[in-house]
């Protein structure tokens, strides 16, 4: 299997290539329910998470809620 | 009383008292002393997911959940315009287009005061993007103003710095506010005790928004009460109208009538 290298919340990380945004929650093994997903600093909006292919050199952001003021 | 709730874009809360959700000492304490507070709008942080498993946390929406209360994602951290657009924009994904948002552009990480001309472009921006925007903003009368005026929700001053219980430091620049401003009027950040919530909405503030007071108190759920107390006493005070204060004294009872010595 071909690896792709990305950028994932700011570390280098190797990822199978074709890896949708939904397979690779699976890959992470996280949990999908209240994340938010950002490449190249464009919000991906969760209803294209399994049409939108990571590509190499990618910025993912995937963020949640946690406590704050 | 007569139901009188705090209306926010629209929407009526029961509860004047909106708070936090940082720095307890575990999700257990946060829930139940939230759950004290009455409060019905809660703020969360948003920010990175940590892709080690090992290391993951839960989100904290597993436990204090969208479906009992209003959650409100604060763009924390950011300290310009830019940033805190993107955290809101990422905040409305993750809660399924929720608008409600509160704004937060910081100057520093010492003083952790507002930054207020970059607070004016990104409310500017986010009420164009249909956010509805509650803003954590100085003292200063001309800026709440400009931002009733951009359209924001919710005019949000600082009663003293982020985290430092200091209390009401300008009772006069918080009491022009209301006076000037026809949206609500919710104190953020700076409360140490119940007195002060309850001073706070004495003068008119329509809410107070705390976090560290309850959190970093010795027992979070006995001052999450107090809080609330506090904040329905001080509303109640403010409703039914205070004497004015006089230089001299006034007997309570009956001049007349005093039996001769």
């Amino acid at each position: 299997m071909t690896k792709i290298k990305i950028l994932l919340n700011g570390e280098s990380r190797e990822v199978p290539e074709n890896l949708s945004i939904k397979e690779l929650f699976i890959f992470l093994d996280l949990s999908e329910k209240h994340c938010a997903v950002e490449i190249n600093k464009e919000i991906i909006f969760k209803t294209n998470w399994d049409k939108r292919l990571l590509v190499k050199e990618d910025k993912v952001e995937i963020v949640r809620a946690i406590g704050g003021g | 009383m007569e139901k009188d709730p705090l209306i926010i874009a629209g929407k009526a809360y029961n509860s004047r008292l909106l708070v936090g959700t940082g720095k307890y000492s575990s999700e257990k304490q946060a829930l139940e002393a939230i759950k004290a507070s009455k409060s019905e709008i809660v703020t969360v942080a948003i920010r990175r997911v940590e892709i080690d498993s090992e290391s993951r946390s839960d989100s904290i929406l597993n436990y204090i959940t969208p479906e009992k209360y209003k959650i409100l994602p604060n763009t924390a951290g950011c300290f310009s315009a830019k940033e805190a657009i993107r955290i809101a924009c990422l905040g409305r994904e993750l809660l399924n287009g929720e608008n409600l948002v509160k704004l937060e552009v910081l100057k520093d990480k010492e003083t952790l005061m507002p930054l207020m001309e970059e607070t004016i472009v990104a409310a500017k921006e986010l009420v164009s993007l249909d956010f509805e925007v509650m803003v954590y903003c100085t003292d200063e009368i001309d800026y709440a103003i400009r931002l009733e005026d951009i359209g924001c929700v919710a005019i949000m001053p600082l009663a003293s710095p982020i985290g430092s219980g200091q209390g009401i430091i300008n009772p006069n620049s918080i009491k022009k506010i209301i006076k000037k401003i026809s949206c609500p009027v919710i104190i953020d950040a700076g409360i140490g005790a119940a007195s002060e919530v309850s001073v706070a909405m004495e003068m008119g503030c329509d809410g107070v928004l705390l976090n560290t007071a309850i959190a970093k108190s010795n027992n979070p759920v006995l001052m999450a009460e107090a809080m609330r107390d506090a904040a329905i006493s001080g509303r109640k005070c403010f409703l039914a109208g205070r004497i004015p204060v006089k230089k001299t004294a006034d007997p309570s009872s009956p001049t007349k009538g005093i039996i001769d010595s």
